[in-house]
């Protein structure tokens, strides 16, 4: 099951009131803080890079809440991913009918939680060196393995395996039917499952160490 | 173990994955689960699945490195701020180019036509022709133009008299007079010549014909002798006259026209008289009309302009709206 992530207020805000579908008020910034981390990883995942990851969500925020007034109040979080997922794909469609190389610094391995894959996803303690680079290497791999699915896959592996939603979810925040979801999840999988295998990451069980 | 079963079938990818899911019920799941039990294929296939489902699963979720908290509302989009002068709803800027046009068309056959001309005869001539009946019309032009050569006889007055009312044959005073000049200038030798036998058709009906005269006539013109004076032998060859009934309409339609105040009417044959040899009627009403006419060509610019400002509003509203939709 995926990591959900649980924000909790330590900080006070600005308390931008917005107001949904059916008229009911809701703090935006609340929106976000309860947000925020599920939709930078979707975002960072979905363009491989974090950069464009934050600027991406921040487009999305700023969508949200111009058009806060159209939610219909049912599921915030596939709401939201939705704006996220639709945000991502423009980017991607426009990087790729402009790519170009980025200006901003190159991150550096000073811990700093900006930097690349790598560092941001190791826990502090526990794992060795070893374990680390081990981590590092196979999240390396599933990015680049997710990287070569089609988007409409690639976000409904990352909706349902990774940020643990629902097919009924999923669905939501894709805008399609339950039997795309499905069929998108399953040719995601295989097509990961397939770039694994020839990464020799999938093992049989035998010969995995658990 | 599959290979014991020949008619065993490899469960599917989406089955498998749907398995996983543990969204499979019934009759479904017992069949997977007794493929799985007999396939080594598609047991492996379901353990390379699971892995591959595990490690999406146990991918961390990333701290993002600042919050985005909005310190204040994002500012409204460009557009939206340029676009707020533009909140008329596209169908008031076609409904409003539509009217322009129509005005534009209007005004534009009215001047064309001269039926709505602001000059008073000009108006006469277009509200009055369809009165009479066009036949009637037709004999009272061509013997006003017959009588052309013969002005101011008495006999052709007599004839007209005999003619209908003739508000026909003043209203066609002016096309009467067209015509004549067409066909008669070389003969007559002059416009003075051919207005005469126009005015001087016309006075003979005043004068036989007076008490037929719609009231309006009568009450503009005041009194049948005045025409008789006016169409005197000694004015035959005077021009004035006929400037003075194409002008006439200043102080009455129809035929009033012919029948102006006797003051007025020797004061503008005189004040007529040198625009009228040297243009012709048709020279003098332009050159009259043209200051009424001013204001008309005015009108006609006006919608003109406006129709081309709210097309051209109309589209730039659609070209936005296009972007926005983008």
């Amino acid at each position: 099951m995926a990591q959900m992530v649980q924000t909790t207020h330590t900080s006070p805000h600005a308390n931008l009131q917005v107001k949904d579908q059916s008229g009911q008020a809701t703090c935006f910034n609340c929106v976000i803080e309860n947000h925020q981390t599920q939709a930078y990883n979707l975002a960072r995942r979905m363009q491989n890079d974090w950069a464009l990851a934050e600027d991406a969500v921040q487009e999305s925020f700023v969508s949200a809440y111009r058009a806060f007034d159209r939610f219909r109040g049912e599921n915030l979080t596939a709401w939201m991913l939705r704006i996220v997922s639709n945000t991502c794909r423009d980017m991607l469609r426009a990087r790729k009918a402009r790519p170009s190389v980025s200006l901003d610094p190159l991150p550096t391995g000073d811990g700093d939680e900006s930097q690349g894959l790598s560092a941001l996803d190791i826990p502090s303690d526990g794992p060795t060196p070893e374990d680390q680079a081990e981590q590092l290497e196979l999240r390396e791999t599933i990015q680049a393995g997710l990287d070569t699915l089609q988007e409409d896959q690639r976000l409904a592996v990352l909706l349902v395996d990774v940020h643990g939603m629902s097919y009924e979810e999923a669905s939501q925040s894709m805008g399609c039917s339950l039997g795309t979801v499905k069929s998108r999840v399953s040719r995601g999988r295989g097509g990961l499952r397939d770039y694994l295998r020839q990464a020799g990451e999938l093992l049989p069980s035998r010969f995995r160490q658990e | 173990m599959w290979l014991l079963n020949p008619k065993h079938k490899h469960i599917g990818q989406d089955t498998l994955s749907e398995y996983l899911d543990g969204r499979l019920l019934g009759r479904d799941l017992e069949r997977v689960e007794q493929g799985l039990e007999v396939c080594d294929v598609c047991r492996l296939d379901l353990e390379e699945l699971q892995a591959t489902v595990a490690m999406l699963r146990q991918l961390p979720m990333a701290t993002p490195r600042h919050s985005f908290v909005m310190s204040a509302p994002p500012p409204e989009p460009a557009r939206a701020r340029q676009g707020q002068g533009f909140r008329v709803p596209n169908w008031v800027y076609a409904g409003a180019a539509s009217v322009a046009a129509l005005a534009l068309a209007v005004t534009v056959s009215v001047d064309a036509t001269g039926g709505l001309s602001s000059d008073p005869l000009r108006r006469d001539v277009a509200a009055t022709a369809l009165a009479p009946d066009p036949a009637s019309q037709q004999v009272t032009v061509s013997s006003a133009a017959e009588s052309e050569l013969e002005p101011a006889s008495p006999s052709g007055s007599e004839d007209e008299a005999t003619g209908p009312p003739s508000l026909a044959a003043v209203t066609l005073a002016a096309p009467t007079s067209d015509t004549t000049e067409r066909d008669g200038a070389g003969a007559a030798g002059g416009v003075g010549i051919e207005t005469v036998p126009s005015s001087a058709a016309t006075p003979a009906p005043d004068t036989a014909a007076s008490p037929a005269l719609p009231e309006t006539a009568v009450q503009d013109t005041g009194a049948g002798p005045v025409e008789s004076t006016i169409v005197s032998p000694t004015a035959i060859p005077a021009e004035p006259e006929d400037g003075q009934i194409v002008r006439g309409p200043r102080s009455g339609p129809g035929p009033a026209s012919t029948t102006n105040e006797v003051e007025t009417a020797k004061s503008q044959a005189t004040e007529d008289s040198v625009p009228v040899s040297e243009s012709g009627e048709l020279s003098l009403f332009e050159q009259d009309g043209g200051g009424t006419s001013t204001w008309w060509r005015v009108l006609e610019a006006t919608a003109g302009v406006l129709a081309v400002v709210f097309l051209a509003g109309l589209a730039l509203r659609r070209r936005a709206g296009r972007r926005d939709s983008a």
